[in-house]
């Protein structure tokens, strides 16, 4: 009874409960109030369950019903279903489509030919529609011509081409100078297409530019079982192995390049170049004893045990010396300064032919005078303080320069026909049109800086990609260069026209790789040259640095 | 009065094991469960279990060479029922249950521990491939589908140069139709990564603060409808994935629950508005979500955005003083769930009235 009214309650209020149970004529209290509604709980809670666990067991008898019939029935539709399923994502199904082609043309009908003089048929003729036909014929074949037997023979030509791009990518990652995203791309190439012995070697050549000259051997030697009569591979693993020191090694695989491609320039060169190095080392290491070798290099020595002094060591008291007290030992300026030594007494020599006046000779000076202030300072100074300090030289010889070349320009316009430049001493040679001609005269004039540079200034920057062609040598743009560097004064095409011309030819960055450390001074120098121009961005000469590997 | 009309958790049977168990599934159309596990010799543990007359026996007993730390059955069909398993070596295997000596399938799918498996595209359920999502300790979430062998048909790694953040939990959603599918994927650090494997892009991608111990959508064969997402610190968050936001993507509520990490969410399979919520306690919370009355509304700038409803506490109970390593409610039967924790037991546990909510 009592449970009937408070089940009543629960949907009411808590409230009014309480209120009702004041007026039911049994009070009951709060306490007890609760314990019952916990028992009617309880009680519904147990009910449920078991009503729950009996729905169960039955359930239980039921799932193994239906599970036995699944597992009959799963041997028969088992293949049907398989077939039904969508295909496997991201793979290429070319297999099926030769299938389906096979089967096309039996089914299709050839359309009837109208006769030209059926002018009705003609009227009712949809020309549209027949050329949409065609179009998509056309473009069914297209889809189905690059077929391949097999899905692995597909799946390998996939991923070659893969390789491909990846290394196209790469290609002009590294002629955009983004080394290490060429490398990547390489990379990514080399595991689609492991079989192709391009890829490492171009992966050599991006790590050689970033000088990781280890890798890029590794690179090579790679790429050489791969192919072993790939000729940049062993061009490039010789520069990374001469660039580590390991020079007979380097020597070794240039030989076998002149074996493979015995007109092979670079490699000549570069094999002289080593050789000499070589025979330089091993003279060195016989003249070079522990007394009479180069000042401030001192050499490990080893001694046995019962040979080494017994006397106790003593300490060497080390005294700061300033610099400019002592006159410094060996450095990279100075041997560059040698060079230029030279080269300005060639030039003068050439020039006291050229003119009978002694127009040159304040330039000379002016130049030994640059080199005595590099040495006596020891600072990578820039031309800018020297040009203040020399300035009534500076204009001097800036008016002859200049007097110089007009009479070379005017030269040109008078005889623009023939386009020829004179030059003293004898020569007498026209603007190079072809590549040979170009190398001809070179060999004339590489010993004569001052008629190479009225030679070179007579070619239009333009023109220099088609000139040079395939052979602009490290020898003849470290002569192009140096002699600009020399002349720069006079000349009068624009220096940064001129270089980044240069840097169009075919192939220069292979030989801007090879330029020594002396020659990428003579660029650093230029470019310090062009930086005082304003009519030269920063921009500009940031990727003047870029092109020339600095 | 107060919990008349409220489901109620019973602890129906346990069973005690000598291994520490890591994952149970219900076997589909069946009354029997696997469990999986690992033994303290480091081997791995395949046992299937039967519920008959309130008590549960031991069908079969397997013991392999390495310890399994997933399964599920979510890609493969009814009648075949095969257990894709994940194991501590990385591999991806996949059983009959039948015949247990060898895996149908077999691939090194990873360089250290599968944490998580999901299957989809199985069991007559939804439409499309049937496939297999694996996250790693190697921060990779592979797509596999068993009819390729060795190959996963979609990675997805940190790119160069990033960490690898352990993967915890993923899961399927999306599968609505044969190319939709997506994605998600939880991390350590409280990423959370939705991938969209139709465009092969990051769908989506959100940090919650706290390592993802669980994800799960509601089901995975609708579009997507709501995100479940636990975290440790003892908090989990349910996104409304009907509505993404451009810059805000998908709105969430955050509820704290347990006092301590919420290991998993298990969704009711008849009542997608259901669901259970694990705890490193040993607790089990039965939520339920009540959807707003508009699920999105226009923000200042004319963009929709979604609005989220609110969860409410239909039961809790405590079963055990070790976490709950894994859930499975039956697909077949309402109520009844199995559960592992690691005091290395079993338990089934039924939930009444669940079909008055």
């Amino acid at each position: 009874m009592i449970l009937k009214i408070i089940e009543n309650q629960n949907a009411t209020s808590r409230h009014s409960t309480l209120h009702f149970s004041a007026i039911v004529t049994m009070p009951i209290s709060e306490h007890e109030e609760k314990m019952i509604n916990l028992r009617t709980q309880v009680q519904q809670n147990q009910l449920e369950l078991h009503d729950y666990l009996s729905d169960l067991k039955s359930w239980e008898k039921d799932i193994k019903k239906k599970e036995n019939v699944l597992k009959s029935e799963g041997k028969n539709t088992h293949e049907t279903v398989q077939s039904e399923l969508p295909p496997i994502r991201n793979t290429i199904h070319k297999k099926k489509l030769k299938r389906i082609k096979k089967e096309k043309p039996a089914d299709q009908k050839k359309p009837k030919k109208i006769s030209g003089f059926d002018f009705r048929a003609w009227d009712k003729f949809d020309v549209e529609k027949a050329l949409e036909e065609i179009d998509q014929n056309d473009s069914q074949k297209d889809t189905s011509s690059s077929e391949y037997e097999t899905d692995e023979e597909w799946e390998m030509e996939r991923k070659k081409y893969l390789a491909g791009v990846e290394k196209d990518k790469g290609n002009d990652l590294l002629k955009q100078g983004e080394l290490e995203k060429a490398v990547e791309a390489y990379t990514k190439g080399m595991q689609y297409d492991p079989t192709n012995a391009i890829i490492p070697a171009n992966r050599a050549m991006a790590l050689l530019k970033q000088q990781k000259f280890a890798a890029a051997e590794l690179d090579c030697t790679l790429s050489l079982t791969l192919d072993p009569l790939y000729v940049k591979a062993y061009l490039r693993r010789a520069t990374s192995r001469s660039s580590v020191g390991k020079l007979t090694e380097a020597i070794e695989d240039f030989k076998r390049v002149l074996d493979l491609e015995p007109t092979n320039k670079q490699a000549k060169t570069e094999l002289e170049h080593l050789l000499k190095e070589v025979d330089r080392e091993k003279k060195e290491t016989v003249l070079s004893s522990l007394t009479e070798g180069k000042k401030g290099l001192v050499k490990p020595i080893y001694k046995p045990p019962e040979e080494r002094s017994k006397l106790p060591l003593r300490t060497v008291p080390i005294n700061e010396i300033s610099l400019k007290q002592n006159k410094p030992l060996e450095s990279p300026s100075q041997s560059q300064s040698e060079m230029a030594k030279s080269l300005t007494a060639k030039e003068g020599k050439e020039f006291d032919k050229f003119v009978n006046t002694a127009l040159i000779k304040p330039m000379t000076a002016k130049s030994t005078e640059e080199q005595e202030d590099i040495s006596r300072t020891q600072v990578s100074s820039t031309t800018d303080t020297h040009m203040e300090e020399e300035s009534p030289f500076k204009v001097s010889s800036d008016a002859e320069c200049h007097q110089l070349s007009t009479k070379i320009v005017t030269q040109n316009d008078n005889k623009i026909s023939k386009s020829k430049v004179e030059l003293g001493c004898g020569d007498s040679l026209t603007v190079p049109t072809t590549s040979f001609q170009f190398q001809s005269d070179f060999k004339l004039l590489k010993n004569k800086p001052e008629s190479f540079f009225q030679y070179f200034q007579a070619i239009p920057p333009a023109k220099y990609s088609q000139l040079f062609g395939q052979c602009l040598d490290a020898d003849i743009l470290t002569t192009i260069l140096s002699t600009l560097k020399v002349y720069h004064k006079s000349l009068t095409l624009n220096l940064y026209d001129v270089m980044l011309n240069l840097t169009l030819v075919k192939r220069f960055s292979m030989t801007a790789m090879f330029l020594s450390q002396k020659e990428k001074q003579v660029i650093l120098d230029l470019i310090q040259l062009l930086e005082e121009e304003p009519s030269v961005s920063p921009d500009q000469l940031k990727t003047l640095r870029k092109k020339y590997e600095l | 009065m107060l919990n008349m009309d409220k489901p109620q958790i019973i602890l129906h049977v346990q069973k005690s094991v000598n291994y520490t168990l890591y994952d149970t599934k219900w076997i589909p159309c069946s009354a029997k469960f696997v469990a999986l596990g690992n033994y303290s010799r480091g081997t791995g543990a395949i046992q299937i279990y039967e519920i008959s007359q309130g008590d549960v026996q031991i069908v079969r007993d397997v013991e392999k060479s390495k310890a399994f730390k997933c399964g599920t059955f979510g890609a493969s069909s009814l009648q075949n029922r095969y257990l894709a398993t994940g194991d501590f070596s990385g591999k991806l295997q996949i059983w009959d249950l039948e015949t247990l000596d060898l895996p149908l399938y077999s691939a090194q799918a990873h360089k250290e521990i599968i944490n998580c498996i999901d299957g989809v595209g199985g069991l007559g359920v939804g439409e499309g491939a049937p496939e297999l999502v694996t996250g790693s300790r190697d921060g990779t979430v592979k797509v596999w589908d068993p009819r390729q062998k060795n190959e996963p048909v979609a990675t997805m790694e940190p790119g160069e140069g990033e960490t690898h953040r352990d993967c915890w939990t993923v899961a399927f959603g999306d599968s609505y139709n044969a190319q939709e599918r997506c994605v998600a994927a939880g991390y350590d650090n409280g990423d959370i990564k939705l991938f969209d494997l139709r465009n092969m892009s990051l769908k989506w991608e959100t940090n919650v603060k706290n390592g993802v111990c669980c994800l799960e959508f509601d089901r995975k064969d609708i579009a997507m409808n709501k995100l479940v997402a636990t975290t440790l610190e003892s908090k989990f968050h349910v996104f409304d994935m009907r509505t993404q936001h451009p810059s805000k993507g998908f709105t969430s509520l955050t509820e704290k629950a347990h006092k301590s990490t919420v290991w998993l969410a298990r969704h009711l399979p008849q009542n997608r508005d259901v669901f259970m919520t694990l705890g490193g306690n040993g607790s089990l919370h039965l939520w339920k979500y009540s959807y707003p009355s508009s699920r999105s509304r226009k923000d200042t700038d004319g963009q929709e955005i979604g609005v989220a409803g609110t969860v409410d506490l239909l039961q809790n109970v405590t079963l055990s003083t070790q976490p709950i390593s894994s859930y499975d409610w039956s697909p077949d039967k309402m109520g009844l769930s199995v559960c592992t924790a690691f005091d290395q037991t079993i338990r089934v546990i039924i939930c009444t009235k669940l079909n008055t909510l």
